[in-house]
């Protein structure tokens, strides 16, 4: 197969938009549409206030630990597109699982994006794994809108590999979030 | 008994203002492993239903075999363009970079011993598989053998897809529920 034959979905769906023939796919008519999806990358500071978390005998005692309610407090954060730069608190629910060469923790969080126009809040999970055969830590969360972006949606990419953190996301109408679709059902036994 | 380990536990969170707590582990009771895919032959999309809206099937070979072979996926997915005018017209390669799109999946991986389902949602800027622009992520949920366990997978970076499905996977099958929304 060619690469110019190993054409994605979206490809397709913009060959059809091109030629007007599908509903699916909405074209842009103003530039400076306040609703119009957007692509951003944003970078973030260390929190300047931390409250919970796990300390050292928290690790030494039976089962695994339980982490609940840490608060990470007044994030800064800088984004490509200024509605998603202001300060990011994050609530975090996390176990943590020993396995042989590391450690795997699986969270899940509550957050909460606040700048002077506007906020973003919503929940998100998380999978973190460290030692072995390298770090890597990555999860999807998503936000809706508050004040100035009443309406939108925020669809925001974590991930952490050996160093390198990357946070990247999509703004869109929250009108135009895709359903989640129906159960795939099993066949009849 | 103890487990001789000294380890780095990055707790929780956004990774970024992770919590480094170096610390001597006792055994713990949660075993984790990690999974990795391949997926055989092509995706079967012939499903495909109607404009925003498709269903899939593929074999996929896991390096674990709780994880079975067979993957179906039901996706929605939103595409948004805006590409200049002055390019609408110089072909497809000119303007894919200016489009973004949302999919959003019920997935089901059936096997005999048990089933695993749960959703997906990928979010995708462009063309190509630059994993700053590409990114997908799945949280499933066991029965049968696998009650009580969790699978959290990524579609792989880099990886070249075809369409809104992944073609190779990577994360945890993990031996328990997930944590609780904090509130």
């Amino acid at each position: 197969m060619t690469m110019h034959a190993r054409r994605t979905v979206l490809a397709t769906a913009v060959i059809v938009m091109a030629l007007a023939a599908w509903g699916g796919v909405a074209i842009a008519e103003d530039e400076a549409d306040p609703m119009a999806p957007a692509y951003f990358t944003l970078t973030r500071g260390p929190a300047p206030e931390s409250i919970g978390g796990l300390a050292p005998e928290d690790l030494d005692g039976d089962g695994y630990p339980e982490l609940r309610g840490q608060l990470e407090v007044g994030i800064p954060v800088e984004a490509s597109d200024p509605r998603v730069s202001g300060r990011w608190t994050i609530y975090v629910n996390a176990d943590v699982v020993g396995v042989a060469d590391g450690t795997v923790d699986m969270s899940t969080t509550s957050h909460r994006l606040q700048n002077d126009e506007g906020g973003w809040s919503g929940t998100g999970t998380t999978i973190s794994a460290f030692g072995g055969e390298g770090d890597l830590a990555t999860g999807l969360t998503v936000l809706t809108g508050e004040g100035a972006y009443e309406g939108l949606s925020l669809i925001l990419s974590q991930t952490y590999k050996d160093g390198d953190e990357s946070y990247w996301g999509i703004i869109l109408p929250s009108a135009k979030v895709p359903p989640t679709p129906d159960p795939i059902e099993p066949p009849a036994e | 008994m103890r487990t001789p380990w000294v380890v780095a536990v990055a707790v929780a969170l956004v990774f970024g203002s992770t919590v480094a707590v170096t610390a001597q582990m006792n055994e713990w009771g949660i075993p984790a492993a990690f999974v990795t895919d391949t997926v055989v032959g092509d995706t079967n999309d012939t499903a495909t239903e109607d404009e925003g809206r498709a269903s899939w099937e593929q074999t996929v070979e896991w390096s674990d075999p709780r994880l079975p072979s067979t993957l179906k996926a039901g996706a929605t997915w939103y595409v948004y363009g805006d590409p200049p005018d002055d390019l609408m017209d110089e072909g497809l390669e000119a303007i894919e970079d200016y489009f973004v799109m949302v999919t959003e999946m019920s997935v089901l991986l059936d096997g005999t011993e048990g089933r695993w389902h749960g959703t997906g949602r990928a979010i995708k800027q462009g063309a190509g598989t630059d994993p700053e622009r590409h990114y997908s992520y799945y949280v499933l949920e066991g029965d049968g053998a696998y009650e009580e366990m969790h699978a959290l997978l990524r579609g792989a970076p880099d990886h070249d897809n075809d369409g809104p499905w992944d073609e190779q996977y990577e994360g945890w099958i993990i031996e328990s529920g997930l944590p609780p929304l904090p509130e």
